[in-house]
């Protein structure tokens, strides 16, 4: 079954790498890398290498389905392949997972905000101004995305590089030693981790249908991954290297931190909030991707006409979703540590294999 | 306690306005199915602050209370 979408609406290869590399990295760079080290401790970086070629194989399932089913998202193809029941039932655990990534990742932004630069400002006022923001993008549509995505990244990029370079000076390389220390486990048990979140890119077979070059997909997919794992291991590496594995291992957001400790000349301190801004604005880009991708799904399960009316009662949910879920800080990433791996790595591997090898078993082609 | 019951309400009423912005021009085009999505959005979004607001689990709270004992496991840290 395909769903023809309301207007056509088309997005460059260009447009592609730059939202998902603000996606990949936005909620991999947030309070992910401190997670990680507390867990893999030096060998933190081993992990995400290890999480990259994973991506990597998984970007490849995902660039021959959407070869396979031209014009078609994971969505539309796993009604495609499984027909109207099995797949409506498969299908609708992908939006509704960009659903929940989104409140969780609004929650988190929310939290550091709340924390670092608007103390005396609620929560929930954070919140809903996020939120506000979110639906006004989505109702813009795919394209002004992705045209202020091609704006962001590279400012976003630049902002990692600067960071680097100013921080360069303190960085110790010894603190990076020794490797593997713990033998290879922490290493590949943190790889699962972090590829739950750098798996976020599955978001592809949402931009696949809509690229002006299907057959992109995947280098797509390889230039903004790469690009991901390299500013995300890039940034490991400098915290353990400056702070030490077990300070960075503590920290909620070691990035800003990092941020932190730039100071040009004597005079100009507090640099850190632009680094910071744009860091929340990349957040706030990867949450708008996602309750596009989520409308849009939901929209196409449903047979819709149109996603545009349900953008705001999916706002909505997703903001009373971050409201209500976590009481605490404590709860939030308790469940990002321990639990949102699990339904992570069972959504963006488990269930497209799935679909990928039931295409090949029943064999099932798009039009 | 109070704070949720402020929550409820104010998630009606943020609710009850998307359904007159976008139930409106869906009802006189009388596109009936997409008029139903926007109502049974709404309506579970208001069912989840209801449940929160009687100290139920939400679903996030379920998910995680099935699979915590599992990540300590796995990511013994």
């Amino acid at each position: 079954m395909v769903t023809i979408l309301a207007k056509k609406e088309i997005i460059s290869t260009n447009q592609f790498v730059w939202l998902l590399f603000t996606i990949i990295t936005s909620f991999t760079t947030l309070q992910i890398p401190g997670l990680l080290i507390f867990h893999a401790k030096t060998d933190a970086w081993i992990s995400i290498i290890l999480a990259w070629i994973f991506d990597v194989l998984l970007a490849m399932i995902y660039a021959y389905m959407g070869i396979r089913f031209p014009h078609e998202n994971f969505v539309q193809y796993s009604i495609t392949i499984l027909g109207k029941f099995f797949g409506r039932v498969v299908g609708i655990m992908f939006p509704i997972f960009f659903l929940m990534v989104t409140s969780v990742l609004m929650r988190a932004i929310s939290v550091l905000i709340s924390n670092t630069i608007l103390r005396k400002t609620p929560m929930t006022v954070i919140l809903f101004s996020g939120y506000i923001f979110i639906a006004y993008a989505v109702k813009k549509g795919i394209e002004v995305i992705a045209r202020a995505s091609e704006l962001l990244g590279p400012i976003y990029l630049l902002s990692f590089i600067i960071l680097f370079m100013l921080v360069a000076p303190e960085v110790k390389l010894h603190r990076l030693r020794p490797i593997l220390a713990e033998g290879f486990y922490p290493a590949f048990s943190g790889s699962i981790f972090i590829l739950a979140f750098i798996g976020i890119c599955i978001i592809m077979g949402m931009y696949i249908p809509i690229c002006n070059r299907i057959e992109n997909g995947f280098l797509a997919k390889f230039i903004a991954v790469t690009l991901g794992a390299t500013v995300i291991s890039s940034l490991v590496i400098f915290c353990i290297c400056t702070f030490g594995k077990e300070q960075a291992g503590n920290m909620i957001n070691p990035g800003l931190m990092l941020a932190r400790m730039i100071k040009i000349g004597s005079s100009i301190e507090h640099v850190e909030v632009i680094w910071f801004i744009v860091a929340i604005e990349a957040g706030l880009m990867a949450s708008v991707s996602m309750i596009w991708a989520s409308s849009l799904g939901i929209s196409q399960i449903i047979g819709l006409s149109s996603h545009k009316p349900i953008i705001l009662p999916v706002v909505l949910l997703a903001a009373v979703l971050s409201l209500i879920s976590f009481d605490t800080n404590v709860e939030i990433f308790n469940f990002v540590f321990y639990a949102y791996p699990f339904i992570g790595i069972f959504v963006e591997s488990g269930l497209e294999i799935f679909l990928f090898i039931m295409a090949l078993v029943l064999n099932k082609r798009g039009k | 306690m109070k704070g949720s019951l402020l929550m409820l309400i104010s998630i009606t009423l943020i609710s009850t306005i998307i359904a007159f912005i976008e139930g409106l021009p869906l009802f006189k085009k009388k596109m009936w199915k997409e008029l139903i999505t926007v109502i049974i959005l709404l309506l579970i979004t208001i069912l989840l602050v209801a449940v929160k607001k009687l100290s139920l689990p939400t679903p996030l709270n379920i998910l995680n209370d099935l699979l915590y004992p599992l990540g300590k496991t796995i990511f013994r840290s």
